[in-house]
């Protein structure tokens, strides 16, 4: 349990954005708890002359006032068209700046860049014009120059919550969650209930392993909104942090009581009950996860080596079995997954007739399924039909996926059938194939000597 | 008299030449640099709309890339044009204000303008003091009573 804790933890830190905090379990493939990112805002169209940098000249009030009201009906594109008729230079750097913003409001955004950058040109300390264009470059996906724009805006004196909210992300995502600690902070000091930058400060302090100033942000939000599920979901991420898996599966039972929906956060929310032995939980929320989402069958076959490492094969087949009514709906290769999945249990429960008919069933539907193969010719040899299973390992051999375990289970078979020779040119195939197989000269040597004493005493 | 001809004639040539860019019309082909024109045309305190002079001259012949490389020239000139003296100059000169100066670096040309507008009136007015007190001395000149 100590070193799944470590996993986890370790897992978290190693997530490289802050939109999603991940962990694994030895056993399992690296989960994610999901929560909302991080992010950034479009800029709101807020109009032409809110400019507190540039001016409009005395010789445009007029036109000015014609296309503001003519922005106040919708109607951009004809301001747009109208503002292309001057030649840029006959225009203020307001004007240019609406241009701009025009530009960018329906999504031109090369015209919009070269209109901001023209006005910059003309009028190097607009504010305006370096967060509208840091917030361009994050559309444009370019965080860097982003970067670059917002910090120039700050420095020229913008006191905007959105740029220092962006400022925030960016440094999360370009530098490590300290640099974005103060940006995040001073976006919260100007808009306190913005549900942004809370969930950016707390990400970042996480992130930068300030666990006691996260919880007190997350115990004051969540005092402030108890029913607000995604701070269930940051106090379970803080939880696991802290080394605490019930709390953790508690803050996130909570959140999916509060309605978080998120696929992942339930399927860890039933690995978490399995750990913490809760198995009747787990198969419920592994059954709503299977019955509400698209069956997604890494974890179908997760769910069920999990139950079945546990013996809980009775849990296993309430799964199962609640997926019989919809499988003609899946396509071939899950009605396979599933009938083996069957036939295992089946197995397993000591029902050998059902077994067979279900690894029949997975190999109709998929003849290439060569976990299937490979399995029901193990069920075959258990049973003694080894002409059977030996074909089973033959169609096995021939998937790349499955040639090595192949060779290995028809090895195997020859060993129990005491046919040294054959299992001896297998292994050398192996070897052959395969040198990197652990201890494989070994076994190579030991049916060389099995071999050897045969032949040494049919001489005597 | 003939080699005054000459003379005057060649000056009138070079005068032509030199005005090439300024003039509003251009060579239509390659050899034109817009760039050129367009700081010239600003230097110039001619508008920027002059282009659509060149434009017309040119029609289908007018470069591709002429209209931004234009502007990129005007933008330049235009910086260097809107100054005190630039505006001083042209008041003093008794020239009209052509407005083309864009609004954020307008101010200095401006001042330049009105202080010697200023003081272009004052000039004048002096001068047709001046005048009016020459005109005033010639005419008690004229009916002062001759000495005897």
């Amino acid at each position: 349990m100590k070193n799944l804790k470590q996993i986890i933890i370790a897992a978290l830190l190693s997530q490289s954005l802050c939109s999603t905090v991940a962990f694994a379990s030895s056993s399992y493939d690296q989960f994610k708890i999901e929560v909302a990112s991080p992010t950034f805002v479009l800029p709101q169209f807020t109009g032409p002359y809110t400019e507190k940098e540039a001016n409009i000249a005395p010789e445009e009030l007029e036109t000015a006032e014609r296309l503001k009201a003519l922005l106040e009906q919708g109607k951009k594109q004809q301001v747009l068209k109208e503002l292309e008729e001057f030649y840029e230079i006959e225009l203020s750097v307001a004007m240019i700046m609406l241009k701009a913003q025009l530009y960018f409001a329906l999504e031109e955004y090369e015209k919009a860049e070269q209109a901001y950058k023209l006005s910059l040109q003309r009028s190097p300390q607009l504010v305006r014009a370096y967060s509208d264009l840091g917030q361009l470059y994050l559309i444009k996906d370019e965080p860097i120059k982003a970067r670059e724009h917002f910090a120039k805006a700050v420095s020229l004196g913008a006191q905007d919550a959105v740029i220092y909210g962006q400022l925030g992300y960016l440094n999360l995502t370009l530098h490590g969650p300290y640099s974005a600690i103060s940006a995040y902070q001073k976006a919260l000091t100007i808009e306190p209930s913005q549900e942004q930058w809370q969930q950016g400060l707390f990400i970042a302090l996480t992130k930068g392993g300030m666990f006691q100033a996260a919880q007190s942000l997350l115990t004051d939000l969540i005092s402030k909104s108890p029913n607000n599920n995604k701070l269930w979901l940051n106090q379970a991420i803080l939880n696991l942090e802290l080394d605490n898996n019930r709390a953790a599966l508690s803050s996130l039972e909570m959140a999916i009581l509060l309605g978080d929906t998120s696929e992942n956060n339930l399927k860890i929310a039933a690995q978490l009950h399995m750990q913490l032995d809760s198995f009747d939980r787990a198969v419920e929320l592994i059954s709503t996860h299977i019955n509400n989402y698209e069956l997604e069958l890494d974890s179908l076959n997760e769910y069920l080596a999990w139950l079945g490492q546990r013996g809980l094969w009775q849990q296993s087949k309430k799964i199962i079995a609640s997926l019989d009514n919809k499988i003609s709906t899946f396509n071939d290769e899950k009605q396979s997954i599933i009938y083996l999945h069957k036939a295992i249990l089946n197995r397993e429960l000591s029902r050998p007739e059902q077994a067979e008919q279900d690894f029949k069933l997975s190999l109709k539907v998929n003849p290439n399924h060569a976990k299937a193969l490979l399995e029901y010719a193990d069920f075959l040899i258990a049973r003694k039909h080894f002409t059977h299973a030996e074909t089973l390992f033959l169609r096995a051999e021939a998937i790349p996926l499955s040639t090595k375990p192949a060779l290995l289970g028809r090895a195997q078979l020859y060993v129990d059938l005491q046919n040294y020779q054959a299992a001896l040119k297998i292994m050398k195939r192996v070897a052959d194939r395969f040198p990197d197989t652990s201890g494989i000269d070994k076994q190579i040597s030991l049916l060389e000597n099995i071999l050897l004493t045969q032949e040494q005493q049919r001489d005597i | 008299m003939n080699k005054k001809l000459y003379i005057f004639a060649f000056i009138n040539i070079f005068i032509l030449l030199g005005c090439k860019t300024t003039a509003e019309s251009v060579a239509c082909d390659t050899s034109t640099n817009w760039f050129e024109v367009g700081e010239q045309t600003a230097l110039n305190g001619k508008h920027v709309r002059t282009f659509e002079k060149f434009k017309n001259q040119c029609g289908d012949t007018l470069p591709s890339t002429a209209k931004s490389n234009y502007l990129d020239g005007y933008t330049k000139g235009i910086a260097n044009y809107c100054t005190y003296k630039s505006g001083f100059d042209l008041a003093m000169n008794g020239l009209e204000n052509p407005n083309i100066c864009p609004f954020e670096i307008r101010r200095e040309f401006e001042k330049g303008y009105q202080t010697a507008k200023i003081a272009r009136n004052e000039k004048l007015k002096r001068a047709e003091h001046a005048e009016r007190e020459r005109a005033r001395r010639l005419s008690q000149q004229a009916n002062a009573p001759k000495k005897q």
